[in-house]
C-alpha cells in the first residue's frame, strides 16, 4: 500500500465491488466485473493523458514563490 | 432576521517563471515583475482608488496602461498585484452559486492574462505559469480570502466564539488537498525584511500600489517612490523575500521525508499559529480582525475569513461560501449554542488536516469527545431547523447534508466529483499504483502542483473536468465567459462594471464604494456607492441605458 492511507472504504472500487461473492447473484457479478473493466480502461486512458501532460521538465521541487496575502 | 448577505472571494494565485522550451523552472523567480506583466496584459484603463481605504489623496489621473498594477475589470472585479502574486477579487455577489461563477471567471481571466503576457514574449523566452493553490514547497503560503457583509450590531466576541470552531472543522469539505506537511512556526520570522517600493508615480500625489497595510509605512514608501513608469530593479524584488534562517527554511520545506509525508485535507493549517489577530502573512490567526466594511460602518462589518483553500471544484467553493453564510445567519440570529464550542482550535485545525484515517477527532469544551462530522452536524441541524423555508438556503442545506452523510459513510464514489481533496487524492493514488511512486516522488509533487494550473492544456483538474469527473453544478462555460466580462446584476457591482463597459476612459478610477469619472470639460467627479445593495440592474439599469455619455449620466445621478 502506498503511503496515502485510504479511508476505510476503498477509494478505488465502489462498495458494490467489495461485497462477498456468494451474496451477489451471478448476473450482478458479471455486471460488476464489466463495470470494473470499463472503469479500469477509462482510468488507464486518463492516466496515459496525465503521464503525457507531466512529461515536460518542470521541477515541482523548485517551485518557489513569495509569501503573500 | 439576518441581513441579506453579500459575499466574495479574493484569490492570490501562485506564479512561476519557467523556460518556454523546456518548462524547467528558473532558478531566479521574478514574481512581482511577472505579476505586473500579467495585469497589464488585460487591464482596463480604470485603476483602483485607495481614497476610502487608506485616506491617501484620491482621484488618479495621468496614468497609462503601462503603469497600472491594480485595475478594475468590466465584471466589477479587482485584479492586482499583491505581495508578488496576481490577485483576483470577485465582484460583490449575493448567493454561493454566483460566487462560484465569478470565482471561475477569475480562473479564466488569469489564464487569458497568462496567454496574452506569454504571447508578447519571444518563443525562446521565459514564460509565466500560474496555479490556483495556497502553498509552495518552500514554506510559503498565500491566501484565498472570503468576505461576508455582516450586521455591525453582532458582538465580535460572539462571532469569534462560534465561527472559529466551524472554520476549524469545515475543512473536511473545503480542503483542496496537499501532499506533505510543512512545520512553519510563522511567529518566528518577519514577512518582509524591508518595505518594498512598488510602482511609479501616477502624476498624482500617491503611489499606485503599496505593499504594507500600515498607513504610516505607505506614506514613507510614497516618499521613496521611483520615477514614473519604472520597473523594479532586482535588489528590490529580492527585498520581498521572507528572511528565515537556513534551519527554518529546511523545516518549512515540503515534504521532508517518506516517514513524515502525508496527504492533508487542506493546504493552509500548516501556516496558522494563533486564534485571533489582524495579521495575514505571519503568525496567522484563525479569526482575522480586519474590518473595512466598504459600506456604512455603523450598520455593517466586513468579515474577512483567511483560513480557506483556493478551490477548483465548484461544489467545494459553493459549500465553503454557502455554509459559512448560514452559520453567520445562526450567529446573528442567536441560534448558536455552547455545545458547538471546541477545545484547542489551532492544534485541532492541524490534526484534522493531517488525519489519514478520516477520524477527525474533536474535543468539545463540555467534555464530550466527537468528530468534525459531529461538530458540523450541530450547525447543520440548527440551519435545518430555522432556514429550510428559504429556497436558496434550503439548497445549501441539502448539499451540506449530502456531503456530511457521504463523508460519514466514507463513500468516496459519492464525493470524488465534488470535493477537491477527494478528487486529487483519488488521482494521485491511481498514479502511485501505476508507477510504484511514494508520496515523496517527484511525479506526485508534479501532479499535485499541476492539478492547480490555470492553463487547461496542462491542468490535471481541467482534464478531469473535461472527462466528466467533476460535478460543475450545472454551470456552463458560456456562463463563465459571460461572467468574465459582465457584472452581477443584483449588487452595486452592476453599476461599477456597466459604467466601465459603457463609458470607457471617462471612468478614471474605482474601488468597492466609489467611482471616479471625468466630465467632458475635464473636471473629475466622485460618485459615492456606499450602499452595496444599490446600483443594481433593477435600480440603475434604466438610468444607465438612457445615458448617452458620462455627462448625461451625471445629470441623472
Amino acid at each position: 500500500m502506498s503511503s496515502i492511507q485510504k479511508p476505510k472504504k476503498s477509494t478505488v472500487e465502489s462498495p458494490r465491488e467489495t461485497e462477498e461473492p456468494e451474496a451477489v447473484p451471478e448476473e450482478a457479478k458479471v455486471e460488476a466485473q464489466a463495470e470494473s473493466e470499463v472503469k479500469a480502461t477509462v482510468y488507464d486512458e486518463l492516466l496515459d493523458e496525465i503521464d503525457e501532460m507531466l512529461e515536460d521538465e518542470e521541477q515541482a521541487q523548485r517551485y518557489t514563490q513569495l509569501s503573500g496575502e | 432576521m439576518p441581513i441579506p448577505r453579500i459575499a466574495g472571494i479574493e484569490t492570490e494565485y501562485g506564479i512561476a517563471r519557467r523556460s518556454a522550451a523546456t518548462k524547467e523552472l528558473h532558478e531566479e523567480q521574478q514574481p512581482i515583475r511577472d505579476t505586473v506583466r500579467l495585469i497589464r496584459s488585460v487591464a482596463t484603463p480604470v485603476v483602483w482608488d485607495y481614497a476610502t481605504e487608506r485616506e491617501l489623496p484620491g482621484l488618479a489621473e495621468g496614468h497609462t496602461v503601462e503603469e497600472i498594477t491594480n485595475t478594475v475589470m468590466t465584471n466589477g472585479a479587482r485584479f492586482y498585484e499583491d505581495h508578488g502574486h496576481p490577485e483576483y477579487a470577485t465582484p460583490e455577489c449575493t448567493t454561493p452559486l454566483q460566487v462560484v461563477l465569478y470565482d471561475k471567471a477569475g480562473e479564466r481571466l488569469l489564464n487569458l492574462a497568462r496567454m496574452t503576457a506569454n504571447e508578447t514574449a519571444g518563443r525562446d523566452e521565459d514564460e509565466i505559469a500560474i496555479y490556483k493553490n495556497n502553498a509552495d514547497l518552500a514554506g510559503h503560503s498565500f491566501g484565498c480570502h472570503e468576505n461576508y457583509l455582516m450586521e455591525r450590531k453582532t458582538p465580535w466576541d460572539r462571532l469569534r466564539e462560534y465561527l472559529t470552531p466551524f472554520l476549524v472543522t469545515r475543512q473536511i469539505f473545503t480542503g483542496a488537498g496537499k501532499v506533505g506537511t510543512q512545520d512553519v512556526d510563522s511567529s518566528e520570522w518577519e514577512p518582509t525584511a524591508k518595505p518594498l517600493v512598488l510602482g511609479g508615480k501616477t502624476g498624482l500625489e500617491r503611489p499606485l500600489v503599496c505593499v504594507t497595510r500600515d498607513k504610516e509605512k505607505d506614506l514613507e514608501l510614497y516618499q521613496d517612490e521611483e520615477p514614473a513608469g519604472c520597473l523594479w530593479p532586482p535588489e528590490q524584488e529580492e527585498r520581498a523575500r521572507c528572511l528565515r534562517s537556513p534551519e527554518q527554511e529546511e523545516r518549512a520545506r515540503c515534504p521532508r521525508s517518506k516517514e513524515e509525508a502525508v496527504y492533508q485535507l487542506s493546504q493552509r493549517p500548516d501556516f496558522f499559529s494563533t486564534e485571533e489577530g489582524l495579521q495575514t502573512t505571519f503568525n496567522r490567526p484563525l479569526m482575522n480582525t480586519r474590518d473595512e466594511p466598504h459600506a456604512d460602518p455603523e450598520q455593517y462589518r466586513r468579515l474577512h475569513v483567511i483560513v480557506g483553500d483556493a478551490n477548483l471544484a465548484p461544489w467545494a467553493t459553493y459549500l465553503k461560501i454557502g455554509t459559512t453564510m448560514l452559520v453567520l445567519d445562526l450567529i446573528e440570529d442567536g441560534f448558536v449554542t455552547e455545545e458547538m464550542l471546541i477545545r484547542a482550535p489551532v492544534p485541532t485545525f492541524r490534526t484534522i488536516s493531517r488525519d489519514q484515517d478520516w477520524r477527525w477527532a474533536v474535543q468539545f469544551t463540555n467534555g464530550r469527545r466527537g468528530t468534525a462530522l459531529d461538530h458540523q452536524e450541530l450547525y447543520l441541524n440548527k440551519a435545518k431547523q430555522h432556514y429550510a423555508a428559504d429556497p436558496v438556503k434550503k439548497e445549501i442545506i441539502t448539499k451540506w447534508e449530502y456531503i456530511l452523510d457521504a463523508l460519514r459513510r466514507q463513500d468516496v464514489d459519492a464525493l470524488v466529483d465534488k470535493l477537491d481533496h477527494v478528487l486529487k487524492r483519488h488521482i494521485i493514488e491511481k498514479a502511485m499504483q501505476r508507477h510504484g511512486w511514494e508520496l515523496t516522488s517527484p511525479g506526485v509533487q508534479k501532479l499535485d502542483l499541476r492539478y492547480h494550473s490555470v492553463n487547461p492544456d496542462e491542468s490535471v483538474y481541467a482534464l478531469l473536468e473535461r472527462r466528466g469527473y467533476v460535478d460543475n453544478l450545472g454551470i456552463t462555460e458560456a456562463q463563465i465567459v459571460d461572467a468574465v466580462f459582465d457584472p452581477p446584476t443584483d449588487t452595486r457591482a452592476y453599476f461599477r462594471g456597466t459604467c466601465i463597459q459603457t463609458f470607457g476612459e471617462a471612468v478614471v478610477a474605482a474601488n468597492w464604494d466609489l467611482l471616479d469619472v471625468r466630465r467632458s470639460d475635464g473636471t473629475l467627479v466622485r460618485i459615492a456607492m456606499e450602499d452595496p445593495f444599490k446600483g443594481t440592474a433593477a435600480l440603475a439599469g434604466d438610468l444607465l441605458a438612457r445615458a448617452q455619455d458620462i455627462d448625461s449620466l451625471l445629470k441623472q445621478v
